[in-house]
């Protein structure tokens, strides 16, 4: 099982080199830094001794310079007073010399470095020279003194006060207008004497500075690398670390590389202002430089310095950068390969750290998946799932098992599962728990007894109850899986109650239902299975026993009707409405009407369940009302017959009873105007009537065919502009009898819904109506218009004819009624029955209010249509 | 008004009189042929049965027609007509008493040209006629026939 999961898992190796990669790399950045660190102090520390050793130079050099040039400064001075040398300005006698001479050698005796010492008169003339060489001193004969006015340190050394002593520049003696050689380093100091009568000297002293320069040169001997060098106020180098760079304001004074400055720029401009006295240091460009100005005497001298040797020179020592690191370099390995070495070691520790971090972390995520697997199942599983530990405390739940007893989880972890049994069974689930925790095994309770639960809030519902045991680390535990059956029990009570009201609903209905078994062969008798009460009153029976114990064949009154029956079942498998005759018990035969349905049983039986209806009743009201409905469909037929003969009729009358009124009508015509002059005017009168009579017959033919038509037509209703119809109306009137003024007021903008054609035969003959019986008035007036009563808008005809006595009113819409002699006012007395069934079709109404001789108004209204 | 005949299809002897009358009073002078019903109407058209000797090249100005005759009515003509393609442009005036909306509708759905009520009254028949013959014989000149 173990070798399986590792070797499922594969090693996670790129993690792993990604991550030892990560550490290695903080960690070389870490040693880089400190080795670096360690680097820089090293060679910091390099540089201290460096310079330590640089400024130990030059405080030797500077030392020997200072006290090297103040025995010239100080033995001016002593000649200068000499008594020799002031008697000889006082009274300027030349044998006074001597003894000045006198005095010059026996100094030079002493001073082997002094070239030359002189006395110079006012105008620049040698007055007294010493000459001094390897070979010693030696005075100088007056044939050979010469006129020096035109050298610059006389003119100089005897023009200035006498308490200054002129310093020259540090450079090499000039024989003849050359540079001597072997090269002579000279330094020349002067220092002119005064007499108080106002004669004038000039003592001078020639300093050779071989011995000066070797001395210094000498001190800077190991390294070769570190010497000293004595560098002049333009920054010609008077020593330097190669001979030939020295001097060379002598020979080449703006040459490449001639002055310190040239090659040190940086360094120069920094040590070329150096105060005197202190010694100064520095890192410049890379290189080590270390300096010191040195002045010829030291600056509380009582003495004033001039001349160009007064600003005095520079000592400087520089350590290029190489010598620096070339010290440091041991060092510097040792680190180096120090750190390779530490770095190397730390590839492994990375490892290492990262392959544990790696694992730590892959098995943290297991566990957690694991966990939330094992956690997602428990909250997939549909029951509650309560986990209890050896002692019956409640160890974990899940969430089905939160919402099935109300409380939160952390309310119910550690507490005693009876927590979840309601108080009056804790007893009784102590037994129980008790007995479980003694032998523990996989046992189900409740499905059979009742088992209760408790909620939180009191309630108590019906539990099933699983509980299986598990050995953990942590000691066994019991898996209680509880599920609530309340809704299953709701089920199970409601089936039952269903099965109790089909029950019911199989007893109480007035309809027979049966089930009887179907044996494989045809022929075989069946016997009942199930009857209803119904079925047992239908067939008569003393009990649903007896009507079992019967054979139902021989409930049939008829065995061909059963057997059809039977055969039709058994090929289409139901039979519905089936009516046949049956017999009860009691031998009484009724009329029955079933439907069956053959079924098979589970085992493959066949049985048929059946309902069966006692129809006598039925079939007697149908009986009666078939013959209604012949009776109906007799009339129906009658009626329609009755139509056609009428439309027949109809077109008859229409088309041959005109015929013969033409032929009267027309040929009494012919013999008035062909024959008149033989007929008297009794005659033409009797023609005449003839012609009226046969014109009068047509008009009520023709408005007879219109009332028939009125009635046969059915309603095509749309909206009708019966302002318009009206207009056209009055005018044809005015067309027929042009001679007759009748005022029409026709109301603008009557609409009404319903049928053109036959609201125009109506108004046609209102008109009409309104036209004749007002023939006598003048002016004639007809008004047509409408007014609103309620919902309904009633139109009306209006006249100024001459009326009628209402109380004859209620004949006027008969056919064939006249009011008025027909020879005054013709007509056939068919217009206003026709407009009567024209507003009864549109379910409207009609009446009329008139007096006599005083002119009459139709009213009526369309339904209950709006006037728009 | 040209010569062309007048085929007047009716079975009243009173109405033929009348209507010659009236043809008379309005001075119509073209010859007027008359037939007695349906079946010697389109005989006559087509010169078969007892016309079977007439130029059946040669058609009536206009047929005056009424509706019920005895054998083939008036409407069944008017269909034989306008189904006939020598015929089919042949003006046809329904003249008849009927004034049934039935019967008028018919005869437009078949192709009447025009419909003319018999009017009982003498002098307004008159009238019409006159109006018959000023349209179909002197304003309305009969098409080529193809």
């Amino acid at each position: 099982m173990a070798k399986a999961e590792v070797a499922r898992r594969s090693y996670p190796l790129r993690a792993v080199v990604m991550r030892t990669a990560a550490w290695w790399l903080m960690a070389l950045v870490v040693l880089g830094v400190a080795f670096w660190m360690l680097d820089r102090g090293q060679h910091a520390s390099t540089q201290r001794a460096i310079g330590a050793q640089q400024r130990t130079l030059i405080d030797q050099a500077s030392s020997v310079l200072a006290a090297t040039l103040q025995i010239p400064i100080a033995d001016l001075p002593y000649l200068a007073d000499r008594p020799a040398v002031r008697h000889w300005l006082r009274i300027g006698k030349p044998e006074l010399l001597e003894q000045v001479a006198v005095d010059l050698l026996t100094l030079a005796r002493h001073r082997p470095n002094y070239a030359k010492l002189r006395l110079f008169g006012a105008d620049g003339q040698e007055m007294v020279r010493v000459n001094q060489d390897e070979a010693g001193p030696r005075l100088v004969s007056e044939r050979q003194l010469q006129d020096k006015s035109d050298r610059y340190f006389v003119r100089d050394g005897l023009a200035q006060p006498s308490s200054s002593i002129h310093v020259s520049r540090f450079d090499l003696n000039v024989d003849g207008g050359r540079v001597e050689q072997p090269y002579r380093p000279m330094l020349r100091f002067g220092l002119p004497v005064i007499d108080v009568g106002g004669a004038r000297g000039l003592i001078t002293v020639n300093y050779s500075g071989r011995a000066l320069l070797e001395q210094l040169s000498a001190l800077s001997t190991e390294p070769a690398e570190i010497g000293v060098w004595l560098v002049d106020p333009e920054g010609y180098w008077l020593l330097a670390q190669r001979p030939e760079e020295a001097w060379a304001f002598e020979f080449a004074p703006s040459g490449k590389g001639a002055r310190f400055g040239d090659r040190y720029g940086a360094a120069w401009s920094q040590l070329r202002n150096a105060a005197p006295g202190s010694t100064g240091q520095a890192e410049i460009d890379g290189d080590l430089f270390t300096w010191r100005r040195v002045l010829p005497a030291p600056a509380d001298n009582h003495w004033q310095l001039t001349g160009p040797g007064a600003d005095g020179w520079l000592l400087v020592t520089r350590s290029p950068r190489r010598v620096v690191a070339a010290a440091a370099a041991g060092q510097h390995r040792l680190l180096l390969s120090s750190f390779g070495a530490l770095a190397f070691a730390m590839l492994p520790a990375a490892f290492v750290l990262a392959h544990y971090q790696i694992g730590r972390r892959q098995h943290w995520n297991r566990l957690q998946a694991s966990e939330t697997r094992f956690r997602e199942m428990l909250g997939a599983v549909p029951d509650a799932v309560v986990i209890l530990d050896g002692e019956g405390r409640i160890n974990l739940v899940n969430a089905q098992a939160e919402r099935q007893f109300g409380y939160r989880s952390d309310e119910l972890v550690g507490q005693p599962a009876e927590i979840l049994v309601p108080e009056r069974l804790r007893a009784q689930f102590a037994v129980l728990s008790d007995t479980y925790l003694a032998a523990p095994r996989v046992q189900s309770l409740g499905a059979n007894s009742q088992l209760t639960a408790r909620r939180k809030d009191g309630s108590e519902f019906e539990v099933e109850l699983a509980l299986s045991p598990v050995a953990t680390d942590e000691g066994g535990m019991a898996i209680a899986v509880v599920r609530d059956v309340t809704e299953r029990r709701q089920l199970e009570q409601a089936r039952e109650d269903a099965r109790f009201r089909h029950q019911q609903l199989f007893d109480n209905l007035p309809l027979g239902i049966f089930r009887s078994s179907l044996t494989e062969r045809m022929h075989d008798e069946r016997h009942f299975l199930e009857v209803n009460p119904a079925l047992v009153t239908m067939f008569e029976a003393a009990s649903a026993a007896r009507l079992l114990a019967c054979c139902p064949a021989d409930l049939y009154h008829d065995e061909r009707q059963r057997a059809a029956l039977v055969a039709e079942l058994y090929a289409l498998g139901a039979v519905t409405g089936r009516e046949l005759q049956m017999v009860t018990l009691q031998g009484r035969v009724f009329d029955a009407r079933m439907s069956v349905v053959m079924r098979r049983d589970g085992d493959g039986s066949r049985f048929v369940d059946g309902v069966i209806e006692d129809v006598s009743m039925r079939c007697a009201a149908e009986r009666d009302r078939d013959r209604a409905a012949e009776e109906a469909r007799r009339k129906a037929a009658a009626l329609e017959s009755a139509n056609r003969e009428l439309e027949a009729f109809s077109y008859t009358v229409s088309h041959d009873l005109r015929a013969p009124l033409r032929a009267m009508d027309g040929f009494s015509r012919i013999l008035e105007q062909e024959y008149g002059d033989r007929l008297d005017a009794e005659g033409k009168s009797h023609l005449a009537r003839v012609r009226r009579g046969a014109q009068h017959m047509a008009a009520l033919i023709d408005d007879l065919l219109k009332l028939s038509q009125v009635t046969r037509r059915p309603l095509h209703p749309s909206t009708v502009d019966l302002t318009s119809m009206a207009l056209e109306l009055t005018a044809s009137f005015d067309e027929r009898e042009p001679k007759r003024s009748v005022e029409w007021h026709i109301a603008p903008g009557l609409m009404a819904r319903g049928d053109a054609r036959l609201l125009r035969v109506a108004l046609d003959n209102l008109f009409d109506n309104a036209w004749k019986f007002s023939r006598k008035r003048d002016p004639a007036m007809v008004e047509f218009g409408s007014r609103r009563e309620e919902q309904t808008v009633v139109y009306y005809v209006r006249d100024n004819g001459v009326g009628f006595d209402m109380a004859y009113a209620d004949n006027l819409f008969g056919p064939f009624q006249r009011l008025h002699d027909a020879c005054e006012f013709p007509g056939t007395g068919i217009g206003l029955a026709t407009v009567q069934r024209v507003i009864a079709k549109h379910h409207g109404r009609i009446w009329v209010e008139a007096a006599e001789d005083n002119g009459a108004t139709f009213y009526f209204t369309l339904g209950t249509q709006e006037a728009t | 008004m040209n010569g062309k005949s007048i085929l007047l299809v009716e079975d009243n002897p009173d109405d033929v009189t009348l209507t010659l009358h009236a043809f008379a009073a309005n001075r119509i002078a073209n010859p007027v042929v008359r037939v007695r019903d349906g079946v010697e109407a389109l005989d006559y058209l087509y010169a078969t049965g007892a016309f079977a000797d007439r130029d059946a090249e040669s058609l009536p100005a206009v047929v005056l027609l009424d509706l019920k005759l005895p054998r083939i009515d008036g409407l069944e003509v008017l269909r034989r007509i306008r189904a006939h393609p020598r015929t089919r442009l042949l003006p046809v005036v329904i003249l008849t008493s009927s004034n049934e909306d039935q019967d008028r509708l018919e005869g437009y759905a078949l192709g009447a040209n025009s419909y003319v009520r018999k009017p009982v009254d003498f002098d307004e028949f008159v009238r019409a006629a006159g109006q018959l013959g000023l349209y179909w014989l002197v304003l309305n000149a009969p098409p080529e026939s193809d």
